[in-house]
């Protein structure tokens, strides 16, 4: 299926899901008449609510065809803003009741006095906000990431199951056996992802160990690490595409990191892949230069839509910063080996020269295709004779070629840099379908 | 996919679920008294002008 009817049924069916329960409530409207239209308006929200709510986990559950369509990065950032937007339904629910005059502010809390849809919903509600508290300020806080996701995890788990409770045991809508059935259907399909996500998919790794084969150091405080799979073909992919690494006892360790390959993609059966790290003074830091040859590493890939392999063209130009070169050499490594002729201009910015990773494997390569690359240092050595500075409009139009509004773009760096060519590439006249960007820093 | 797209994207999503909330609310608003036996889809939906189209019970 093209990439873009897959996208239109994902979305499509994301919608369908979310408003399904709404069109079920309301051929299942009680006969007992409505209260008023302020809880009418509560509970239709809510239902919306908990629906997103609920299929939050499966934005994120690395359901190959889901995160093909649109690129996990863009799934993360959906996860993230349709969470606070589902919080701000929860709030609007609980403001609507408290504003019909059918449940005073009095009639909240958590005592035995209060009806326990009302408690389980204060509880729901409550849980909520205390997970978008602590997503949004997990990186002010600096929390261990590991450490989050599993509060993260846990905490929508319960929410989801209060929420359920809270709705069955309001009764109304909930009441209809329509409603209770699609309300079990719903449970079920959110258990099952459940399953899938924490259960089956590490399971199926448990039998596909990968191995250290060498960590080796690389400019930009960086590490190279080449591993080969054990016991299984390992998996090919396409340049530009990343994995989730997991250097646990069992792939059912939490902590695990989405890595960009760094190394070609047209790899035999039983071949090494490359995966290049930046430490960032967290696992990056500590867990990563750590390995020895020999190490056990659990892969899961490989994922991704940031790949030129998806989008044909005349030739490509490769916009990185920092670390996020990483898949960019890959996609020339590839190139070079298919031996493809096509022009291929690489713009690298750096802090200074000795943080550009991977610039050796860049020289070594630009004698195996036509490559043409600029490093743009913001803090140049005082002999540099290159760019200096950022990647900025005017270093654009120096360096793309005459025929560029028909080239691939591929950008993928920090968020200044990738919101700096989101805005400058449009204006340079190059089609929005020939911009693909990735941010490494998606979770 | 742009994070710019993304953003509007989940704007308008946003906008047509709480739309829906509120479609919801207003389709379930049943100006038909309890007891009237009247099939689910007959509805007048100006509340309390049942007697436009029916006698009196």
């Amino acid at each position: 299926m093209k990439l873009i009817l897959r996208g239109i049924f994902w979305f499509g069916l994301y919608v369908f899901l979310v408003t399904f329960p709404l069109v079920v409530a309301a051929l299942s409207v009680p006969r007992s008449g409505s209260p008023s239209m302020l809880v009418d308006l509560a509970d239709g929200l809510g239902y919306v609510a908990l629906a997103m709510m609920a299929l939050e986990m499966a934005l994120v559950s690395r359901v190959d065809e889901a995160a093909g369509a649109f690129g996990l990065d863009a799934l993360l950032q959906f996860h993230r803003e349709v969470g606070i937007g589902a919080w701000l339904l929860v709030m609007a629910h609980a403001v609507l009741l408290l504003s019909s005059g059918g449940y005073p502010l009095a009639s909240l809390g958590l005592s035995a006095s209060v009806p326990l849809p009302v408690r389980l919903g204060t509880l729901a509600a409550a849980a909520t906000t205390l997970l978008v508290l602590l997503a949004v300020t997990r990186r002010r806080m600096h929390a261990r990431y590991e450490t989050w996701q599993l509060v993260h995890g846990l905490l929508a788990v319960t929410i989801v199951g209060l929420a359920a409770a809270h709705v069955a045991t309001v009764g109304r809508f909930a009441a209809s056996t329509p409603m209770r059935v699609l309300g079990a259907l719903y449970l079920g399909l959110f258990l099952g992802i459940l399953l899938r996500y924490r259960l089956l998919r590490p399971l199926a790794l448990l039998r596909k160990p990968w191995t250290v084969v060498a960590n080796l150091a690389e400019l930009g405080a960086s590490r190279t690490l080449v591993l080969r799979p054990v016991g299984h073909p390992g998996f090919s992919f396409q340049p530009g595409q990343f994995a989730w690494l997991n250097m646990g006892r069992t792939p059912f360790h939490l902590e695990q990191h989405p890595v960009s390959m760094s190394s070609g993609g047209d790899v035999p059966p039983g071949g090494e892949v490359s995966f290049t790290i930046r430490d960032l003074g967290d696992w990056s830091g500590k867990v990563v230069p750590a390995l020895r040859p020999g190490s056990r590493v659990w892969v899961d890939g490989p994922y991704g839509v940031f790949s030129p392999d998806r989008e044909e063209g005349p030739g490509y130009v490769l916009l990185g910063g920092g670390i996020g070169v990483a898949p960019l050499v890959s996609m020339i490594e590839t190139l070079a080996a298919r031996e493809d002729r096509r022009p291929v201009v690489l713009l690298y910015g750096a802090h200074r020269e000795e943080d550009l990773t991977l610039r050796e494997r860049i020289e070594a390569l630009r004698r195996r295709l036509d490559l043409r690359v600029a490093y743009v240092l913001e803090h140049p050595p005082p002999e540099w004779e290159g760019e200096s500075g950022y990647i900025d409009e005017a270093l654009l139009r120096r360096h793309l070629p005459h025929d560029h509004r028909r080239f691939q773009y591929f950008v993928c760096g920090p968020a200044p840099l990738m919101n700096s060519m989101e805005r400058i590439l449009p204006s340079l006249d190059i089609p929005a379908e020939r911009i693909h960007a990735e941010r490494f820093d998606m979770v | 996919m742009g994070h710019r797209i993304v953003a509007t994207i989940v704007r308008l999503v946003l906008l047509l679920f709480a739309a829906s909330g509120l479609v919801f609310a207003l389709a379930v608003r049943d100006p038909i008294p309890p007891g009237r036996g009247l099939p689910a889809t007959h509805r007048n939906f100006a509340e309390g002008t049942c007697g436009t189209c029916h006698a009196p019970p």
